[in-house]
């Protein structure tokens, strides 16, 4: 088979690795294996989290890149984990090209969660740490509603392709907002514990833990990019639900 | 009671993520277990030193090395079961605590939970690398005897 065809496949297999939450540097092992396994004499893949860049050297000295630029993310554990097991399948038995593009399309184009039932897990969720962080269960409760609404929120504004900073500004204030209501109301006795049930949803994790390992295992670059923007979307978060109590409780 | 009800939560809530970031079956409740081995290691070795620093840090140790653990016997990226271990860690409380101090202009717990944040932060950054170069390292000498051993047969 033709390492060209190869490189083709292999740079779409690393990319959606990239997006499903993988990190840089399984990336790049990834599709070097793969076009290893298929008799690339050389190749060198370099790989930041928004790009993806691979060459490779056949046994007659032709060379091919390609390139790819990732702009949004979608983590997936479910797609991580299948992409692995076939990137493993293929560097054992190389399998025909056919065979190959027809796993991945069912990968690629597999199930996620409805959004019903993505709403009903940040709900658990929010109500998880509002209890984690010492609220009772009237606190735990009002976390669920605001917790499942905020997913819905966030879903619909999507469509509209904010930017993502002031997304996460605007769910931090929503979530501020209504719990604040929701303590003048009385149903919960603080909004703190709420707040953070929330935050807890919002912060970004993945980005973070991904970053540090990136840096770990020697991509400085896309670690500290990782590492930067998780903190810039830390502070967009508290800045929301800051502006949130500032004006409605009118504390200045 | 608290540290029950807190270690329940912690369980909970990391099972949540691995829902939510679409994981299934037995991986799911791995996943939760990591969570709520993480914090309950928090909670005991907090009650051993009351360093919160190296508290912090040694739980990540624990989360990261069962992480580590789990992923080698189920044959699936380390990532996936890291970020839900390590859910419970995260300083949302601290970060909105910080920012309600600042809010009531109390400058002094301000800067107390602000560093506090920071610390927590550094903590799980410290942990997570001390534990996983440990996991790397083990995984490259043991590549590098078994490439010994198969060149002496041959």
């Amino acid at each position: 088979m033709e390492v060209k065809q190869v490189l083709v496949i292999a740079v779409e297999i690393g990319e959606c690795l990239l997006v499903s939450g993988g990190g840089v540097s399984r990336v790049e092992d990834t599709i070097g294996r793969i076009c290893k396994a298929y008799g690339a004499e050389e190749v060198d893949v370099f790989s930041i989290t928004s790009s993806i860049v691979a060459s490779v050297r056949d046994e007659n000295g032709e060379v091919y890149t390609r390139t790819k630029r990732i702009r949004s993310f979608h983590t997936d554990f479910a797609k991580l984990d299948q992409l692995n097991q076939l990137s493993r399948y293929i560097c054992q038995c190389q399998p025909e090209l056919k065979e190959i593009e027809e796993r991945f399309r069912q990968i690629r184009e597999g199930g996620g969660i409805a959004l019903w039932k993505q709403a009903l897990i940040s709900a658990m969720i929010a109500s998880a740490f509002a209890v984690f962080f010492g609220g009772g269960w009237r606190e735990a409760a009002v976390a669920f509603g605001i917790g499942g609404m905020i997913m819905a929120f966030r879903e619909f504004m999507k469509k509209f392709m904010v930017n993502r900073m002031f997304l996460d500004f605007l769910s931090a204030f929503f979530v501020a907002s209504a719990a604040y209501a929701m303590a003048r109301i009385g149903a919960a006795s603080d909004y703190g514990e709420v707040i953070i049930g929330n935050i807890m949803l919002l912060v970004p994790g993945v980005a973070f833990v991904n970053g540090l390992r990136d840096m770990i295992s020697g991509d400085t670059i896309s670690g500290i990019l990782t590492v930067c923007e998780s903190v810039i979307l830390a502070i967009f978060l508290a800045g929301g639900s800051f502006a949130a109590i500032v004006l409605w409780g009118g504390v200045v | 009671m608290q540290e029950i009800i807190q270690i329940a939560a912690s369980f909970i809530g990391s099972l949540g993520f691995a829902a939510l970031y679409n994981l299934h079956g037995k991986k799911l409740w791995i996943a939760g277990v990591g969570g709520m081995i993480c914090w309950g290691s928090y909670l005991g070795f907090l009650n051993l030193i009351q360093n919160g620093f190296i508290t912090n840090l040694l739980a990540t140790v624990v989360a990261t090395a069962y992480a580590e653990v789990m992923a080698r016997v189920q044959k699936t990226p380390v990532t996936v079961y890291l970020i839900s271990a390590i859910i419970p860690m995260v300083p949302g409380g601290t970060l909105y605590y910080t920012m309600n101090y600042a809010i009531a202009k109390e400058w002094d717990l301000f800067y107390r939970y602000g560093q506090k944040t920071l610390m927590i932060a550094a903590a799980m950054a410290g942990g997570i690398m001390i534990a996983s170069s440990l996991f790397q390292m083990y995984s490259q000498i043991r590549v590098y005897y078994k490439k010994r051993k198969s060149c002496q047969k041959t």
